[in-house]
């Protein structure tokens, strides 16, 4: 009894390292990954089975077999080779490798021609003329569309080592189809967990769980405002806001830009990972209560506040009347009040996430 | 895939060009293993073979000459399925559902093709190595123009890869 509990731990311990080392593409269809699992446990079974029938001992066989098996690195390698290469990037994902990079650098320079516009608008202001704001703007044209060049480039060859199709890509945003779970045994969790998984769209999500999809347009908007509000683009208006007030504002975005970055991460762990979902939910709650010291020294600060006004031709900038503190105070504390519920949410989804309603567990 | 061939240890001592040669055996098994696991496949028939039973043939065919890595035949399966040459089934056979691949059609064709194209091949390089291939001339002929091995019980006219007339190609090896 006792060896059938080690050869099953055994058994158990190669697939989850095996399913640990999948490339992401493979994980993130739960019905392949449960397939891909149980076609290595049927053929562990079959083995041991044809090894103790030859007279080996049950724990000799399940030895035997695992390490004929070949290492779970390299199971999981062979699933990434699946490219055809091309320079460092599959002949699979060059098409959509140009087409990122078009749109990208379309995107760049439409960003940057705003950011020119404002610039050359708010020249005035600081006594800049209009040359030299476009100038720099040109500047930041060149460093941005060379940025986003190689930002893209990285993306695509990690991609492509990781063994990705553009395929997977419409999967993991489709997934139309509605998909009929037939995981191992030993992983299969109670069929009404899985109907419960089940939302409209034919998509599963464990209960307690936000939408990927929610995630990474959160994690996206929360990142560029992020980068916005550390390179702060616009010196020309820089020059006009309290300086201590823009300092903050770099050390407060320097927290959105790691809540961000988590919230991209658990993207990609939300509907499949128990254990991600557990270190990933107090840490976004740890990022955004620390976010909250911050937004303390601007709630004490109201005077550095700065609010814009059109004054008839013009940008103008003013700070908050005193008799107007109020207001500030109430908006800042129910800001704060937001992030800490959202905190103690955070906390609550990681208390109450259940293994059984992942695919790993 | 196949790892090695059993009767040659991997721990040898070769202190020259350690990692060329180690690349160069893999680079030649890779196409190897997914030529053998098609012709075990091939072999299965309609019923085709499910994962376990494929390495156990393969095993059998070849005299337990091959050390396999077993894991490792699943993510080739994977890419064969994949590329549309063999398609994979459910079957629950005697109380397990189990997994079975089977040849596509255009697997077939192109299993015919690869295999004419290995067989011609090793034809060729063998004098280079001092051996001697003994190829089956009265139960295949290869195509000339494609090397798609075709098989003369079927009395084939014609190439069912690039279309070729071979009727005068037959005419000639029946005179030889």
């Amino acid at each position: 009894m006792n060896d059938e509990k080690y050869e099953k731990n055994i058994i158990k311990e190669f697939l989850k390292e095996v399913e640990l080392k999948l490339p992401i593409w493979l994980k993130s269809d739960p019905q392949e990954l449960a397939n891909v699992l149980k076609e290595l446990e049927e053929h562990i079974e079959d083995k041991i089975e044809a090894l103790t029938e030859a007279g080996k001992s049950q724990i000799e066989a399940t030895h035997l077999t695992i390490s004929e098996m070949g290492s779970p690195s390299k199971i999981a390698r062979e699933y990434k080779r699946r490219g055809t290469p091309k320079l460092y990037i599959t002949e699979e994902l060059w098409p959509s490798y140009l087409m990122i990079i078009k749109y990208g650098l379309l995107a760049i320079i439409l960003i940057n021609i705003i950011i020119m516009i404002v610039s050359a608008i708010t020249a005035g202001l600081t006594g800049l003329n209009w040359g030299t704001a476009i100038l720099r703007g040109l500047v930041n044209l060149f460093y941005g569309s060379l940025l986003g060049c190689v930002i893209i480039t990285a993306i695509f060859v990690w991609l492509s080592y990781e063994g990705y199709f553009p395929e997977d890509f419409r999967k993991l945003i489709k997934k139309k189809e509605s998909v009929q779970i037939k995981p191992r045994s030993s992983i299969q969790p109670p069929k009404s967990k899985i109907e419960k998984l089940e939302t409209e769209k034919g998509q599963h999500y464990p209960k307690g769980v936000e939408k990927r999809s929610d995630l990474i347009a959160g994690g996206i908007f929360t990142l560029i405002v992020a980068i916005f509000a550390i390179a702060q683009p616009f010196s020309e208006l820089n020059a006009l806001i309290n300086t201590e007030f823009l300092k903050l504002l770099q050390v407060i975005a320097i927290f959105w830009l790691i809540s961000a970055l988590f919230e991209l991460v658990h993207s990609g762990f939300v509907s499949w990972s128990y254990n991600a979902n557990r270190a990933l939910y107090p840490a976004r709650a740890i990022i955004s209560l620390a976010s909250v010291s911050i937004l303390a020294l601007f709630l004490i600060r109201p005077e550095i506040f700065p609010i814009f006004w059109w004054n008839e031709s013009s940008f103008a900038l003013m700070s908050i009347a005193p008799q107007y503190y109020w207001i500030y105070y109430l908006i800042l504390s129910l800001i704060i009040l937001g992030i800490i519920i959202g905190a103690i949410h955070k906390f609550y989804r990681a208390v109450k996430l259940e293994e059984a309603e992942f695919f790993e567990a | 895939m196949i790892k090695r061939v059993k009767e040659f240890s991997d721990t040898a001592l070769i202190t020259q060009k350690r990692e060329f040669l180690e690349n160069f055996e893999s680079d030649v098994l890779r196409g190897i293993s997914k030529l053998t696991v098609l012709s075990v496949i091939n072999g299965s028939g309609l019923e085709g073979s499910y994962g376990y039973q494929i390495l156990k043939s393969l095993n059998e065919l070849t005299s337990g000459m091959l050390v396999i890595e077993d894991g490792t035949l699943y993510p080739l399966l994977n890419r064969l399925q994949r590329d549309d040459l063999i398609t994979s089934s459910k079957k629950e056979i005697a109380g397990r559902n189990r997994t079975y691949y089977t040849m596509t059609e255009c697997g077939k064709k192109v299993f015919n093709l690869m295999q004419g194209f290995f067989t011609k091949l090793i034809e060729a390089i063998a004098p280079l190595f001092d051996i001697t291939i003994s190829l089956k001339t009265k139960q295949y002929i290869y195509c000339p123009n494609c090397k798609n091995r075709l098989d003369l019980k079927e009395n084939p006219s014609f190439c069912e890869m690039c279309g070729l007339n071979i009727e005068d190609l037959k005419r000639r090896l029946l005179y030889e």
